[in-house]
């Protein structure tokens, strides 16, 4: 009788360690690409503070995380500071500090990485403009090369309204991406419509991480700025730019289309492109990967109300 | 007895039965004292910050308690006692008192040099600004009726003073919002209240950005409207001492200069003296800009702008005597 207790007790036990063993195996599975955001600004706390004396250096530190699956941190990904008066707060260069390199999320790290970014400036007196007190807000801008990459399966039917009685692997339908795929822009849905020999993907595209999205590149970073002479313009924004759609191992980006020299045009937030897929009629339904690889710029704004006291 | 013993009883259950509401009500009662009182610390975090530009007074004269008395018998001594307050924010050094009065039946002196007064502004080191009290002797004249006689007695304080305003206001680099850029701030009217420390202030500044012939730059705009928001008269600066000394020039009234600085730059006005028109401060302004401009590769920006108004002030305070004559046998 004992023994037989002694056995149950350890065969529970080594049950209960295997089920511990798979549960931290599938961690390591665990999809990385989820998340609307990329880079994500915080000023840390009284840096800069509410309030300061004008015989005080005005310091602020802004903590920068990666929390998307890109990496970012090119010598183009900076953060600047404006809002203020350049005659009453000096020291601060309008060519902005760049961006730490941060890793994204890979399935090795899961929470991203962060790093700092600092600015130092010197408050003039305002005694000798005759001002008690200087309020301002403080805007800190900024302006990354980011991308994003979103996968899910869908169902490929060449032959749809076939009226042989075959059993089929799937049906063609709309595949939800949760619109979150490591990164501000994402994939929302894909309608996948059916027709024989071939599919059509109707790709919704998505802003879900709050700021704005312009076209790609240094040249258009350097636009981001708030000291840049023109700015970012109407053409320049809302334009995500696709890399790469792939099904089934083909790259089908030259078949989508409306696309503007490349890019997907966001209005309100939100765009969408129909892609094809060609098929012989003969090859049965199958469920297959489909690949979305997307680029953009992105500005990322952040307001803190400052305010500077004379000292005398 | 026996009743007397049962209503002890009886208290004493009730006591009893009611002790542990007692303490809970109690710790609860002090709970709330202890939170009220942290919350009270929180927000005493934060030192409040001396507010100088503040109050629509500049130097204010009141005579003290009962002084001068409501009637004085005739050929009788009386006491005056005035006050002297500067309850704005500039220092001023040649503040002159006057008295004015009917000299047939008062005669009121002030002590010799005390018609010229230094009473210096509010400050950092001094939030409160100068106060300083002067005591004046009066003597009533005879009067020649049986029924006492009403007299004016009116002192008036003349001074030249400064309004120095620093509204920060909107600078939009990008008034036709061809950046694609959220702005720090929109340009719009900043109303002041008008209370800068001073009995002329400035109400209210308009904002714009015009086009300058550099396509890269813009030229802020300003329109600046002034009013006399104290209880006395604006004073040409240069006609102080002769409103004070009761011959004041028919022009010399609702006369202002004002000097306007953005940046390091003082601005280009329409006009550099202002004439109030009227109480109603719509019509009083005047409209400023920075000529050179400025760079639209900068981002729109809060920026104060320096205003220093330049005028002469004058206040009064009148008070009645009732001359009351002696019986004569």
């Amino acid at each position: 009788m004992r023994l037989r207790v002694i056995c149950i007790s350890l065969a529970l036990l080594i049950l209960a360690s295997c089920a511990g063993q798979r549960t931290s195996e599938d961690r390591g599975f665990e999809n990385f690409r989820t998340g609307s955001q990329g880079l994500v600004f915080q000023f840390m706390p009284n840096l800069p503070p509410a309030r300061l004396y004008d015989d005080q250096d005005f310091n602020v530190q802004l903590r920068v995380t990666n929390a998307g699956a890109a990496n970012a941190g090119s010598a183009s990904d900076r953060m600047y500071l404006s809002g203020f008066d350049p005659s009453i707060l000096t020291g601060i260069s309008s060519f902005g500090e760049q961006v730490p390199p941060l890793e994204g999320k890979t399935q090795f790290n899961i929470q991203g990485t962060y790093g700092f970014v600092n600015f130092k400036g010197i408050p003039r007196a305002l005694s000798v403009k005759k001002i008690d007190k200087y309020p301002f807000t403080l805007v800190a801008t900024g302006c990354y090369n980011y991308q994003t990459i979103a996968q899910g399966n869908v169902c490929i039917d060449p032959d749809p309204f076939s009226t042989t009685a075959k059993q089929k692997a799937c049906i063609p339908q709309t595949t939800s991406m949760g619109g979150s795929q490591g990164g501000p822009i994402g994939v929302s849905s894909v309608l996948v419509e059916a027709t024989p020999g071939r599919t059509r993907f109707r790709i919704d595209v998505s802003n879900a991480g709050g700021g704005i999205v312009y076209r790609f590149g240094p040249e258009f970073s350097q636009k981001c700025s708030p000291y840049d002479q023109r700015g970012l313009q109407f053409n320049e924004i809302d334009m995500v730019r696709l890399d790469r759609v792939e099904v089934a191992g083909t790259n089908i980006l030259p078949s989508c289309k409306p696309l503007d020299q490349g890019h997907v045009r966001l209005i309100n937030g939100r765009g969408s492109l129909v892609c094809e897929y060609t098929a012989p009629r003969s090859q049965a339904a199958f469920v297959t990967p489909l690949l979305v690889e997307m680029s953009y710029g992105y500005q990322q704004i952040l307001q803190q109300q400052v305010e500077i006291v004379s000292s005398r | 007895m026996r009743q007397d013993d049962g209503a002890y009883r009886s208290c004493r259950r009730f006591v009893q039965q009611n002790i542990h509401a007692c303490v809970a009500h109690l710790i609860i009662v002090t709970a709330l004292v202890l939170i009220s009182a942290c919350s009270g610390f929180t927000s005493r975090g934060t030192p409040p910050v001396p507010q100088i530009h503040v109050g629509t007074q500049g130097i204010v004269a009141n005579f003290v308690g009962n002084t001068p008395p409501a009637q004085v018998l005739e050929e009788g001594k009386f006491d005056m006692l005035l006050e002297l307050h500067n309850q704005g924010a500039t220092d001023v050094d040649d503040a002159l008192l006057s008295i004015s009065t009917n000299p047939e039946y008062l005669d009121i002196s002030i002590p010799q040099g005390q018609s010229q007064l230094r009473l210096a502004g509010k400050s950092l080191n001094n939030p409160r600004g100068d106060k300083t009290l002067l005591s004046l002797k009066g003597f009533a004249g005879r009067v020649s009726q049986k029924t006492p006689v009403s007299v004016p007695i009116t002192t008036s304080i003349c001074y030249p003073y400064a309004t120095e305003a620093a509204p920060v206001v909107c600078i939009d680099t990008d008034p036709e919002g061809l950046k694609q850029q959220r702005k720090a701030c929109t340009a719009q009217a900043v109303s002041l209240g008008g209370s800068q420390g001073a009995p002329v202030a400035v109400t209210r500044i308009e904002v714009s950005s015009l086009p300058h012939d550099d396509p890269e730059r813009v030229i802020p705009n300003f329109k600046i409207f002034i009013g006399n928001v104290g209880n006395g008269e604006v004073i040409d600066a240069q006609q102080v001492d002769s409103y004070c000394q009761g011959r004041p020039d028919k022009d010399a009234f609702n006369i202002v200069s004002l000097k306007a600085r953005l940046q390091e730059s003082f601005l280009l006005c329409d006009k550099q003296i202002l004439k109030l028109k009227s109480q109603d401060a719509e019509e009083n302004y005047v409209q400023c800009e920075l000529p050179q401009g400025i760079e639209r590769r900068i981002a729109a920006f809060s920026a104060p702008i320096t205003i220093i108004l330049d005028y002469g002030y004058a206040f009064s305070v009148t008070r009645q005597i009732n001359v009351v004559p002696r019986e004569r046998s």
